[in-house]
């Protein structure tokens, strides 16, 4: 009985994992189920924790929060001259732009802030969901942006969810441009080099312009990363 | 007596919900060197080798249909994976007596490594990585450890 069991479970498992390599459409069902059992209470975890987060916040003492205080000041200093020198790079890059007639800035591309609520569970790949969805306009295949560089790509959509995979996923490869030569090379996601923080950079034209270090890159204008040697 | 078998059902099905979420969820924060263990293989063995081969394969089964639902590419893999360690692991049914810990570690640590294996096989070495001896000494091995240390707290 056991045994009729085990190989009709696992007849059903191969069918689906066929038609899903064929069509995106197979999850659909079972993402409804998702919707009511799993992803709310992911959410309702990640506000328990922040909430929690805070608490532990407050128990610090005043000792501490002045310490933190003349730090911070000094790190305010620092950048509003870093912040002067970008602005001077800034006009560099708006004419590096209408060089290429490309008009759209990505700071105007129509954004959508979002929480992580929950990360793959496994060690080999990093995907993670994210809690806006189709209802709030996100569909596959847009891009998934942290502070000012390119994270992820949606691989899949839910009504209030999404799924993301993450630029250093082994699978991962995308195009990119470095800023400074215009060169075009890959970016591909490698388990081997995530625990050294680093991506793998290849494929680029075999031509006489030369990449230093500190370059940064560029997916169209999102920028990925600053460059470095491995 | 039908009460008794539903609630059974729905206690199980709270502890595969439950060991999902605090895989997804908290898991994440207690990483060492960028490793999670795997409790989901823990709970699906452990129902496996208590219950019998058919609430082994069952629990396998939807826990591993969510993470296919969530975080898998193709809908069915580990769903497949879990089902076939929740069987296997039900063989030995048998043998299992409560106080004794050497089976579960020696099981849960089988489990363990040839679901690393399998990954790494199916997903890897099948995109031509054949960077294995890395994948073994960084991911595999770790894991494994991680996991047996979690359920020597979980069987203490």
């Amino acid at each position: 009985m056991n045994r009729y069991l085990l190989i009709g479970l696992s007849v059903f498992c191969i069918f689906m994992m066929l038609l899903s390599s064929f069509s995106d459409k197979v999850g659909g069902p079972f993402k409804v189920v998702a919707n009511v059992t799993v992803i709310p209470l992911q959410q309702g975890i990640n506000q328990i924790g922040g909430w929690m987060g805070d608490m532990k916040d407050n128990f610090q003492t005043l000792k501490q929060v002045r310490a933190e205080n003349t730090k911070l000041q000094k790190q305010v200093d620092s950048l509003i001259t870093e912040n002067n020198n970008l602005q001077q790079e800034r006009y560099e890059l708006q004419r590096l732009q209408e060089l290429y007639q490309l008009d759209k800035n990505y700071a105007d591309y129509k954004k959508t802030a979002a929480h992580v609520i929950g990360k793959d569970s496994g060690n080999w790949f990093s995907t993670f969901t994210i809690d806006k969805g189709s209802k709030d306009g996100i569909a596959t295949d847009m891009n998934v942006m942290a502070g000012s560089g390119l994270v992820g790509i949606v691989t899949e959509v839910g009504p209030t969810w999404a799924k993301v995979r993450s630029i250093i996923d082994d699978s991962s490869n995308v195009s990119a441009m470095v800023l400074s030569t215009s060169d075009r090379c890959i970016v591909s996601g490698d388990l081997s080099l995530m625990s050294d923080n680093q991506i793998r950079f290849g494929q680029m034209e075999n031509n006489d312009n030369t990449v230093s270090v500190g370059d940064r890159s560029s997916l169209l204008i999102l920028v990925i990363n600053t460059y470095r040697e491995s | 007596m039908k009460l008794m078998k539903f609630k059974r059902v729905a206690v199980t099905v709270l502890i595969v919900l439950a060991a999902y979420l605090l895989q997804c969820t908290l898991f994440n924060h207690l990483e060492l060197a960028g490793i999670k263990p795997n409790l989901i293989l823990i709970v699906t063995a452990s129902f496996g080798f208590m219950r019998g081969q058919k609430e082994g394969m069952l629990v396998g089964f939807f826990a591993g249909l969510i993470t296919d639902i969530q975080f898998g590419t193709i809908l069915g893999f580990y769903a497949l994976l879990y089902l076939v360690i929740g069987f296997v692991n039900g063989l030995f049914e048998q043998l299992y007596f409560d106080e004794d810990i050497k089976l579960p570690l020696f099981l849960i640590s089988v489990s363990e490594f040839l679901y690393g294996i399998i990954i790494y096989l199916l997903m890897f070495m099948l995109r031509s990585d054949f960077n294995f001896l890395y994948y073994l000494n960084r991911i595999i091995v770790p894991e494994l450890i991680y996991t047996i240390v979690i359920t020597l707290d979980y069987t203490h």
